[in-house]
């Protein structure tokens, strides 16, 4: 008898991915160990014009932006994204964000979702399989 | 009878009772008077407003002939009781009353005639009828003391105090009354010149209590300015605190789980060896457990510097100066604003060793806070905020906090440590920030400079001595 959860899985496994973009490493750290279990690939990065490379990989169907970062707010590097690649699902992940501009940004649709740090890991990653999931089946 | 005169009233009573120096003045007054008159006995009375009624209340002022004795309220109440042979009177009333000196029309001394127990022949320009009841005391006929003078000394045109005269003979000699006067004159002028002094010490002490409470305001005012930016910084740490917290649940869960069925006795050893994937969990998570440990702690400590440094800066009870590190101030005041200058400049100290200074760590704080909050607004999009710290002379340290910023209209620099002057927006600005910095390094005996080119870039300048307390 073996008390003994198995609970990380193979990434080649999966064929959805998740980029998260945050200029706080440690944030990132984070995501990376929490997600191991998650039934979609983690990409992350401390700079937005990365983040912007990687949406274009077919595999990357959410993208999950810090708001304040150095030169560049979640708002516009989500407006970007969404130039680049209209399908992607727009998060913004923020502990502080200027509350009218995302007002506006959910209203045109640049950013889908705003979700307040701090948050549980489950529920995020479990809100992020959801959304994928929805994607997914369509 | 309004406050302000009952106040008055109670300001002269402290006088006569608690100011040493001024009692001694009086003391003198009354000593001299005592002697020109020839009298036996010369006592202050002072007026004490009780409700509508004036009342006389005895000070512990008392002139006698030969040595001047001071009596303290006990022997005075026990002078209202049984032990009036304390005093060379022994026929002592004590009857509250109001006073028909309180108004005395000619500014003149009344003279109160004393017969036995019976007060008599009121001498009063008005021509009033005296009250049926005095405070007085009743000499002793043995002391052959046949009149008392009570001198009305005036302040702001009311009877304040009395002077009372215990005489021998009823002959009054024109020079003995222009002593009085003249005595009468000196009196009420030191009287209201001490008044006056302790109105301008209450207007002095309000005026530095408003001063505490602007610079506290201002201070929170910047405080809301900073403390959303706080929020976030403390936020960002606490997140994933929080997330860690709960991986490292998970780990110890894997590891336990381990564990447990190595050393159960239902699986004798190396009959159960782990699975390849168990092993690779279980390697991964003892690979990251430290690191993930050590960025939490990270974490935590952020989370406890900018507590600290809130702290400080908040600091109410800075009251006491302290030998505090400019330098260490100025990394403190970073920390706090570090939200608000991460996102858009660069900020470089170049911080030399500077000797302490003595000086209220929390003002200091105010001022820097104020001076790179200025600089993070004067940035646009992005800049360079440059802080230095030297020795200038081995007395003088200087600070220079330098922006590439917007700068600062030439005709707004003149008017930049105005309180209420403000270029930023409406809300946003108090414009008192610099006003109270220019206070505040001034208060440490410092200076405050500024300059600036539009389109380049301001730097304010600090000094601050630091050299061995004069």
């Amino acid at each position: 008898m073996r008390y003994f959860t198995l609970w990380a899985k193979k990434m080649s496994d999966h064929h959805s991915s998740v980029i998260f973009v945050d200029d706080e490493a440690n944030i990132l750290k984070t995501i990376i160990r929490s997600m191991r279990s998650a039934n979609f690939k983690v990409l992350t990065t401390t700079e937005p014009t990365e983040a912007l490379k990687f949406c274009l990989l077919e595999s990357v169907q959410i993208i999950v932006s810090d708001f304040r970062m150095p030169g560049i707010n979640g708002v516009e590097l989500l407006t970007s994204a969404k130039q680049l690649k209209p399908d992607l699902h727009r998060i913004i992940l923020s502990g502080l964000a200027d509350e009218n501009l995302i007002d506006e940004a959910l209203k045109n649709e640049v950013v889908h979702q705003y979700l307040v740090k701090p948050i549980k890991m489950t529920e995020l990653q479990t809100l992020l399989e959801t959304i994928l999931s929805a994607k997914n089946s369509v | 009878m309004n406050t302000s005169k009952d106040q008055f009233f109670s300001k002269i009573l402290n006088l006569l009772s608690a100011d040493e120096v001024f009692i001694n003045a009086i003391k003198i007054y009354t000593e001299i008077l005592r002697e020109h008159c020839d009298a036996e006995l010369g006592h202050i009375l002072t007026i004490k407003q009780t409700g509508e009624q004036p009342t006389l209340v005895s000070s512990r002022i008392w002139c006698s002939r030969g040595a001047s004795l001071t009596l303290g309220t006990e022997e005075l109440s026990a002078l209202t009781n049984q032990n009036r042979e304390l005093l060379p009177f022994k026929n002592f009333i004590s009857v509250t009353d109001q006073l028909s000196i309180n108004e005395p029309t000619d500014n003149s001394f009344i003279a109160l005639m004393a017969e036995e127990s019976q007060l008599t022949n009121f001498r009063n320009n008005s021509g009033a009828e005296p009250p049926t009841e005095y405070p007085r005391y009743l000499p002793l006929k043995s002391t052959e003391i046949e009149n008392i003078f009570s001198l009305p000394i005036h302040s702001e045109g009311l009877v304040v105090a009395v002077i009372e005269l215990f005489i021998k003979t009823s002959h009054w000699t024109p020079d003995r009354k222009g002593l009085i006067d003249f005595t009468a004159k000196l009196f009420e002028q030191s009287l209201n010149n001490k008044t006056r002094r302790a109105e301008q010490d209450d207007t002095i002490q309000a005026l530095r209590m408003a001063q505490t409470q602007l610079i506290q305001s201002e201070k929170m005012a910047s405080l809301g300015t900073v403390a959303a930016g706080v929020a976030h910084e403390i936020n960002n740490p606490l997140s994933f605190i929080l997330s860690n917290t709960e991986t490292l649940g998970q780990y110890i869960k894997t590891l336990t789980g381990a564990i447990t069925s190595l050393i159960s006795p239902n699986s004798p050893p190396g009959a159960k060896p782990l699975s390849r994937e168990e092993q690779e969990e279980i390697t991964y998570v003892l690979n990251d457990i430290n690191p993930m440990i050590a960025e939490t702690l990270e974490g935590i400590m952020r989370v406890r510097e900018i507590v600290q440094g809130l702290k400080a800066f908040s600091r109410a009870d800075d009251s006491i100066q302290k030998r505090v590190s400019v330098n260490e101030l100025i990394e403190n005041s970073l920390k706090l604003l570090a939200n608000e200058t991460k996102y858009k400049c660069k900020v470089h100290t170049v911080l030399e060793p500077v000797p302490e200074i003595l000086g209220f760590p929390g003002q200091l704080m105010q001022v820097f806070t104020n001076l790179v909050l200025n600089s993070v607004q004067a940035i646009e999009k992005s800049g360079v905020i440059t802080i230095r710290s030297r020795l200038r002379t081995p007395e003088t340290i200087e600070l220079r906090f330098e922006d590439n910023g917007k700068g600062i209209a030439p005709e707004d620099l003149e008017n930049l440590f105005l309180p209420f002057f403000t270029t930023k927006p409406v809300g946003s600005g108090t414009g008192l920030g610099l006003s109270i910095s220019y206070g505040i390094v001034r208060n440490h005996g410092g200076s405050i400079s500024v300059t600036s080119t539009l389109g380049e870039g301001t730097c304010f300048c600090v000094t601050l001595p630091c050299g061995p307390k004069k």
